[in-house]
């Protein structure tokens, strides 16, 4: 027992803050449970209708519906989402299936405000803001433009650097991690500093400062002398 | 007896009691005696005197036209109605086809009429006779099972549909309609009533068992191959990939998610090695249930991205979250984290976060959240991480938006020292301006976290600048309107990090359908100053997109300097030309294409691509 209470302590005492957050997040849950009046009123009620508001829509529901459940479409059916709604709707969500975002996950004003983030997972993790039209287009939402976008930033693209794939300096970038790096040569190029043989860089010190020899507008030797 | 009001919300909300449209017992109206399927005034009065004290008359109209005999009108069990009533349709030539329900759901039945109608339509109205003591409870000040007496509480009353913010600046009608009780459908202008005008019938929400479960997704491919003018130096990679969502896979509004991509890179290089690298990478692999308006638990496991605190990334586990009110949210994570690249190596990174979140109201104008995070490498503490974020979004003035991470070292923690520190910090901000102009601020801050995790990102960081490197940037971007079809758009930027600073500005003009086939054209020059370069230049781009086909040329000359020479072998020129065409033969495929080419010196680089992408 005493074996067991001193664990214990040890994994309070080496992991306070993890405690503290998982005795809080009991503590909340413990008082959700208990206010079992409270937890009866959801944000967004149940008895709110269908998640589509119908109170504009045309009275012949055949227009739309068709079958014996309200919900098969026609296969004509069409919408002209700007004239009905004031919302156009852009790129590839123009063709996208009305119920990805008309769903019973929330309130589609609400999630519109939110930008794309209310409907879209952001996959950069909040690490690159919350403005993705700066990169992404709407229709295939793959990120152009990259390369005059970086002139923005501490690296401006030049040279070689200019026709190099992101993946190479961005480790994460296949997965959405595009985290600033160090602008330091060797940051990217240690392999290079390595195998730099003639003349032997770490013999003569040459370790930083590398513009001071090489340009990056050749894949080859140090130039300028 | 039934007509329709304005759309104004005070309308809806009283359409949303009236939505029960029960013609609120007797009232005069009354039940019909039917002959031969077409009703005769003489019989139908005679009926009337017999039947006026038995039956009572609940007035519908017809919605959807099934067949020559059979409409679905807007009137269902509860507003008393009960399969096998009789039903009649009046007819726009004043007659009236008798009928009854073949079949009904809480908001709507099916009309069996006993002949075919042919002029049979949507809008039509008729009468359903009701035996009196159905509703006979009602006299006494009882209502029948499941007829609705409050537009805000009772399931499928209102007709405000799913939006929460329409709800909410609807609640004070809903408020009022709800202190009258049940009313009567009074409406003065029913003969102007036609079918393109809306029903105001309130309707039940589909739930998810009866709703079709449904797939969408994409498959994309993806090439590139970058050839360069030194001998045996190239780039090429393939990348295909699926995403799909299985929505209400099994009737319980749950969600599967699935992720998954193949990519081959290939890398020469004449001094090195070549490199060379296939993954196959399941990115999501996750099923999700509730989290929604019938449901406030929400459950995910499998491999997903973190929905409470997407800043906590990919997780192997399993989460869970709680809408504990209106305006109170929290929820759990445990699991194993993926490794932030291309190979997302599991099994290293354990984690344990938990999050709570503030929003204001059912519109979420403002919304705090707090979460922490605990993680273990290799079974060693790593790292403990506090994220905060909020927004403001009002309806008019400035909304903005702030994420901020904060790592809590320890003593162990050599580099940092013990104690707080802020990692990385976003806040962007943006008034509201009616599209009039665009103006944006934006403020970035960032150190390195020090964590063994993260040392797959930073791996060529060195230790000092992981100890003391911060940078922070700001910027500016907006835009003005100077015609209807032409503005002026600019930005500004400022950095500084531990070791020096600089800029960008860039200044230009957009242009819409400025000539010939071209939709949009953009110029612009722009100056820099980076870490070790600083550039001056311009750039074009020119749009054209049709239907099925748009293209894309842009242009940039560029003339670098780079700082670290002193002679005149430090500046050169740089120009880069690239044509994209983007073909889209149906809605659901698009097919890009583009070719890009660097001329810089005597060095040059061709880039080209192709990017396929079918949506279903």
């Amino acid at each position: 027992m005493d074996v067991l209470i001193e664990a214990l302590r040890r994994v309070v005492r080496e992991n306070r803050a993890a405690v503290a957050v998982m005795a809080l997040s009991a503590f909340l849950c413990a008082c959700a449970l208990q206010r079992t009046g409270g937890l009866e009123v959801h944000r967004w009620r149940a008895g709110l209708g269908p998640v589509v508001p119908h109170d504009t829509f045309p009275a012949d529901c055949s227009l739309c519906h068709q079958g014996g459940d309200w919900n098969t479409l026609r296969p004509d059916f069409a919408f002209d989402h700007a004239a009905e709604t004031g919302v156009p709707l852009e790129g590839a969500h123009d063709a996208a299936q009305c119920l990805r975002c008309h769903n019973d996950r929330g309130a589609v004003q609400v999630f519109a405000e939110r930008g794309c983030a209310g409907c879209h997972e952001d996959v950069h993790q909040g690490q690159l803001g919350s403005r993705c039209d700066d990169c992404h287009d709407q229709l295939t939402w793959r990120a152009g433009g990259m390369v005059e976008w970086h002139s923005r930033t501490r690296f401006p693209l030049n040279g070689v650097h200019a026709i190099t794939s992101c993946a190479r300096c961005h480790e994460g970038a296949d997965v959405g991690r595009f985290a600033p790096l160090d602008v330091e040569c060797a940051s990217c190029h240690y392999d290079n500093l390595l195998t730099a043989q003639n003349p032997d860089h770490f013999a003569f010190g040459w370790t930083n400062n590398c513009d001071d020899c090489h340009v990056p507008t050749t894949w080859q030797q140090a130039q300028g002398f | 007896m039934r007509g329709r009001k304005g759309n104004d919300g005070r309308a809806r909300a009283v359409a949303c009691v009236g939505g029960a449209t029960i013609v609120w017992l007797a009232l005069g109206s009354t039940g019909h005696a039917l002959v031969d399927g077409v009703e005769s005034g003489e019989a139908r009065a005679s009926q009337d005197a017999s039947d006026e004290a038995t039956t009572v008359a609940v007035g519908f109209r017809v919605t959807t036209v099934l067949d020559e005999r059979r409409a679905r009108i807007d009137r269902g069990s509860t507003d008393g109605l009960e399969v096998g009533d009789a039903a009649l349709v009046f007819r726009p030539d004043g007659g009236r086809e008798r009928g009854r329900l073949e079949s009904l759901d809480e908001r709507s039945a099916v009309v069996l009429l006993e002949r075919r109608v042919g002029d049979l339509r949507a809008g039509l109205r008729g009468e359903v006779s009701v035996p009196a003591e159905r509703f006979a409870s009602a006299d006494d000040g009882t209502q029948p099972e499941g007829t609705p007496t409050d537009g805000a509480d009772v399931d499928g009353a209102s007709a405000d549909g799913a939006d929460g913010a329409d709800g909410a600046d609807d609640a004070g009608g809903r408020d009022e309609a709800a202190e009258r009780g049940p009313s009567i459908w009074e409406y003065e202008d029913d003969d102007g009533f036609t079918e393109d005008m809306p029903l105001l019938a309130g309707m039940r929400p589909v739930r998810p068992d009866e709703r079709a479960p449904f797939v969408v997704g994409r498959v994309f491919v993806a090439a590139d191959g970058r050839f360069t003018s030194d001998d045996g130096r190239g780039d090429h990679f393939v990348r295909m990939g699926t995403d799909l969502a299985f929505e209400n896979p099994f009737g319980n509004g749950g969600l599967i998610d699935t992720r998954v991509e193949w990519d081959f890179r290939r890398f020469e290089r004449p001094e090195l090695d070549d490199l060379e690298d296939t993954e196959f990478r399941v990115e999501r692999l996750s099923y999700a249930i509730g989290g929604t308006r019938f449901d406030r638990d929400r459950f995910a496991g499998g491999r997903f991205l973190q929905q409470g605190a997407p800043e906590f990334g990919v997780l192997d586990g399993f989460e869970w979250s709680r809408s504990a009110s209106e305006f109170h949210a929290f929820g759990a994570s445990v699991g194993f984290m993926p490794e932030p690249d291309a190979e997302y190596e599991s099994g290293e990174d354990f984690q344990l976060a938990g999050w709570y979140r503030w929003t204001s109201d059912a519109s979420e104008q403002a919304a705090v959240r707090v979460g922490f995070q605990k993680s273990w490498h290799d079974g060693a503490a790593d790292r403990d991480l506090i994220v905060a974020t909020g927004h403001w979004l009002p309806r008019r003035g400035w909304s903005g938006h702030a994420t901020l991470w904060i790592d809590l070292y320890s003593s162990g923690d050599e580099l940092k020292g013990a104690g707080p520190e802020i990692t990385r910090a976003y806040l962007t901000a943006t008034p509201d301006t009616a599209r009039s102009y665009g103006f944006d601020l934006t403020y970035a801050f960032q150190r390195y976290p020090f964590t063994e995790r993260d040392d797959v990102l930073q791996a060529g960081v060195e230790p000092e600048r992981i100890a003391g490197e911060r940078i922070h940037r700001f910027s500016v971007d907006g835009w003005v309107p100077w015609r209807e079809d032409l503005r002026a758009v600019g930005r500004a930027g400022l950095w500084n990090d531990s070791d020096a600073d600089g800029g960008d500005v860039e200044l230009g003009v957009e242009a819409y359908d400025p000539w010939w086939r071209i939709d949009d054209a953009r110029a612009v020059l722009f100056l820099a100053e980076g870490e070790f370069t600083n550039v001056w230049g311009a750039r074009v781009d020119l749009a054209s997109g049709g239907n099925e086909v748009g293209y894309d040329l842009f242009y940039e000359f560029a003339n670098y300097d780079q700082r670290g020479f002193d002679d005149d072998n430090d500046d050169f020129v740089q120009q880069r030309l690239r044509a994209t065409v983007t073909w889209r033969p149906r809605r659901d495929l698009s097919i890009e294409a583009y070719l890009d080419g660097t001329i810089f010196n005597a060095e040059n680089g061709v880039t080209a691509g192709v990017f396929t992408q079918w949506t279903f």
